[in-house]
């Protein structure tokens, strides 16, 4: 019985518990507040503050 | 009981069995025999020879639950040195066998068989197999024993110029037979081997009082014949021949005039690390160091050296303490023999790729053919220098198992690895064992153990996680939200926005599947989940490409038409998503807002599909390959171990004869 292994493997499989129970992914998210209220009428009135300009593929 | 008057000294003279006929007057040693009534003088039986048998008439012991008394004795001697067949009267009536020799036991009894059904001793060679009853027996030992003498109550009774051609045969279990060739049919014995405390012997010879009585007979002291120097037999009569610690001369011990066997031997003289004499305790008992013998195998014009111990204890019998490169081995004769990978028990050459004991399996290291360089001390055997065997050696460690095979016997045996230290402390050693050199054959592998727990604590990690995420699967709600198609149209808006939708539950993830109608085409997708109670807005994207063609016949693809793109944590609450494409081809974007000839026309088709809740088993995964490291480089370190291992074995690797 390695000591160490058992606590790391057990740290890491609570992080995968933590990230299930969370629901955490790797997607990078920008939270932004005060987004318009007439935006389903208007989708154009709203745009994110990168979303301007050439993205390539 | 019959007791009645010995005719020659008038002492009393009892016969306690029915089916005794002959009996030995213990105070004159005249053979008697019983008519009926009358008792008719034989003459005097020859002396028994002294051959440190722990039993004597009237000692006791249970085999297989069954009582019985030992009532007389047959002293045979053999090439091998002496051997006893006390005759038994158990408890119920029967009557049977105990052989004895060299601290070997077996309870055997006479089984009445067919005429003409047992193979001649002229056919019999050693390995043979020969099927007895249910069993099949293999013929380990042939050889011409002669009667020496008698004592006690015996059934029948022989001539002692009596040749006696007889085969040991033993089975994968501790079933056993020895076929005697003394009369015209040949006799079978079947029985049993058993350990020396499974007998539960009583009223045994006192150890002390025959000293006394052996020290007062032959007070006498054994000196050389070739250099005068004194000996003290350690081994007591069981010793068979004696080299002498100071001249290296071979005495015969059989002989009554202690003849020479040789006068110097070839080799220099050799030390050994354990002086003869050294007294140790391994497996509940206490050992002496009697014999010394230096031994060797040629491989390929290489001699290789070790060193065997001849051990005793007058009990248990013999062991062997055997020590290469500075390894150590405790090797115990064996009563069974292995079976072979057919389930027989092992009989025949060559050898085989691997044998079965106990449930074990060994794997088979070497041959080879071993030779004494070097003798000296006390052997229970008649040594012959230049003796040579055939050795063939199977692993488990730390166990090995060996054959010794020579045209008239083979000897299995069960040897265990011990650590230096462990067998310096055995026999009170001062100093340092000699240090270790390369990996012993049978030295266990000290990763082994490392090994066994590293997987185990894996596969323990390993359970632990796939109920976690089974749990998780059952758990969550893993609910759709929305489904919703939108086309993009050349010259319009491209952004839309969803319906609302409702997440419900405790904060959790949203996957967010776009499903489009791309044909080598890339699409970027601006998106923003927003709370339409906060405000608040989570902005992410995804692209999804799909590119396909033929290069030179072969037909390829890239990409893929739908991709899916997970959310974290988001909270429940009334949310919509507001989507805003970009399309190109290679790394040109369309211009969607253009309002040209194309106007009008839909650019892209796509989809949307939201699910709430949704475990993801990639986490786990990528955590059981990074946990796997650990295990993966112990087995790593095991594996090259066990490559040093076999590297000194007739399996090594690259080896051609392999
Ligand atoms: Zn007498
Ligand atoms: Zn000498």
């Amino acid at each position: 019985m390695n000591l160490f292994y058992g606590i790391l493997g057990s740290a890491a499989l609570a992080l995968v518990f933590w990230v299930q129970f969370v629901g955490w992914s790797p997607t990078s998210v920008d939270q932004m507040p005060n987004a318009p209220k007439n935006i389903r009428n208007n989708p154009a009135a709203y745009r994110s503050f990168y979303a301007v300009g050439f993205r390539g593929k | 009981m019959l007791e009645i008057a010995c005719p020659s000294c008038g002492d009393a003279v009892r016969f306690r069995s029915e089916s005794s006929v002959y009996s030995t007057c213990a105070s004159c040693q005249s053979l008697l025999v019983r008519h009926d009534v009358d008792i008719e003088l034989l003459g005097k039986v020859a002396d028994l020879q002294p051959d440190g048998t722990p039993i004597q008439i009237g000692t006791s012991g249970v085999f297989d639950g069954a009582a019985f008394e030992v009532l007389g004795r047959i002293q045979i001697h053999h090439p091998e040195g002496y051997w006893n067949e006390w005759f038994l009267q158990f408890q119920d009536g029967r009557h049977g066998w105990l052989g004895e020799a060299m601290g070997e036991y077996f309870v055997s009894s006479l089984v009445q068989t067919e005429p003409q059904s047992l193979p001649g001793f002229a056919d019999l060679h050693v390995g043979k197999a020969l099927r007895v009853g249910s069993r099949e027996l293999v013929v380990t030992n042939l050889a011409q024993a002669r009667v020496v003498s008698f004592q006690g109550e015996l059934p029948f009774v022989m001539s002692t110029e009596y040749e006696l051609p007889f085969a040991d045969l033993r089975s994968a279990g501790r079933t056993g037979a020895t076929l005697d060739y003394s009369e015209e049919e040949p006799l079978l014995f079947v029985g049993a081997f058993r350990d020396f405390d499974e007998l539960q012997f009583r009223g045994l010879r006192d150890p002390e009082e025959e000293a006394e009585r052996r020290s007062a007979a032959d007070a006498k002291v054994l000196r050389c014949p070739n250099c005068g120097a004194p000996h003290e037999l350690a081994g007591g009569p069981r010793t068979q021949t004696l080299v002498c610690t100071f001249c290296d001369a071979g005495i015969d011990l059989t002989d009554p005039n202690y003849g020479l066997l040789w006068k110097a031997q070839k080799a220099r003289k050799e030390e050994p690390g354990i002086p003869l004499g050294t007294k140790g305790n391994l497996d509940g008992a206490t050992w002496e160091c009697l014999g010394f013998q230096r031994r060797f195998v040629r491989i390929e014009g290489v001699d290789y050296y070790w060193s065997e111990y001849v051990c005793y204890n007058r009990e248990r019998g013999y062991r062997y303490l055997v020590e290469s490169s500075g390894h150590w081995t405790w090797v115990a004769p064996m009563h069974k023999l292995p079976t072979a990978s057919d389930g027989r028990p092992v009989h025949g050459w060559p050898p085989q790729d691997f044998l079965m004991l106990d449930g074990q399996k060994f794997k088979h290291f070497q041959s080879a053919t071993g030779q004494v360089a070097y003798v000296v001390g006390e052997f229970p055997w008649r040594v012959k220098v230049e003796d040579s065997a055939g050795l063939h050696d199977y692993i488990c460690p730390p166990q090995i198992l060996s054959a010794e095979v020579t045209s008239d016997g083979m000897t299995w045996s069960l040897g265990r690895y011990l650590e230096p230290e462990e067998v310096w402390s055995a026999f009170g050693l001062s100093g340092n064992p000699p240090a270790r050199s390369g990996v012993g054959a049978n030295q266990p592998s000290p990763l082994a153990g490392m090994l066994r727990t590293a997987w185990m604590q894996y596969a323990v990690f390993f359970l632990v996680g796939f109920l976690m995420m089974i749990g998780f699967s059952i758990l969550s709600a893993q609910a759709p939200v929305l489904t919703q198609d939108f086309v993009a149209v050349q010259g319009e808006e491209p952004s839309v926005v969803t319906r609302p939708f409702k997440l419900e539950g405790r904060t959790s993830n949203l996957v967010v599947r776009l499903q489009t109608t791309l044909d080598n085409r890339w699409a970027y997708f601006d998106m923003a989940l927003i709370n339409e109670e906060t405000r608040q807005a989570r902005i992410f994207s995804k692209s999804v490409s799909y590119y396909h063609g033929s290069s030179g016949g072969e037909s390829w693809r890239e990409g893929s038409k739908a991709e899916e793109v997970t959310v974290p944590s988001v909270p429940s609450g009334t949310y919509v998503l507001r989507l805003e494409p970009q399309t190109g081809t290679g790394n040109t974007p369309d211009n969607l807002s253009a309002k040209g000839s194309t106007a009008g026309q839909p650019v892209l088709k796509y989809g949307v599909r939201l699910t709430r809740d949704v475990p993801s088993w990639s986490y786990l995964w990528f955590v059981m390959v990074l946990l796997a490291i650990y295990p993966i480089l112990v087995w790593i370190r095991y594996g090259s171990f066990e490559q040093k291992r076999w590297l000194e074995s007739d399996h090594a690797p690259g080896d051609s004869s392999d």
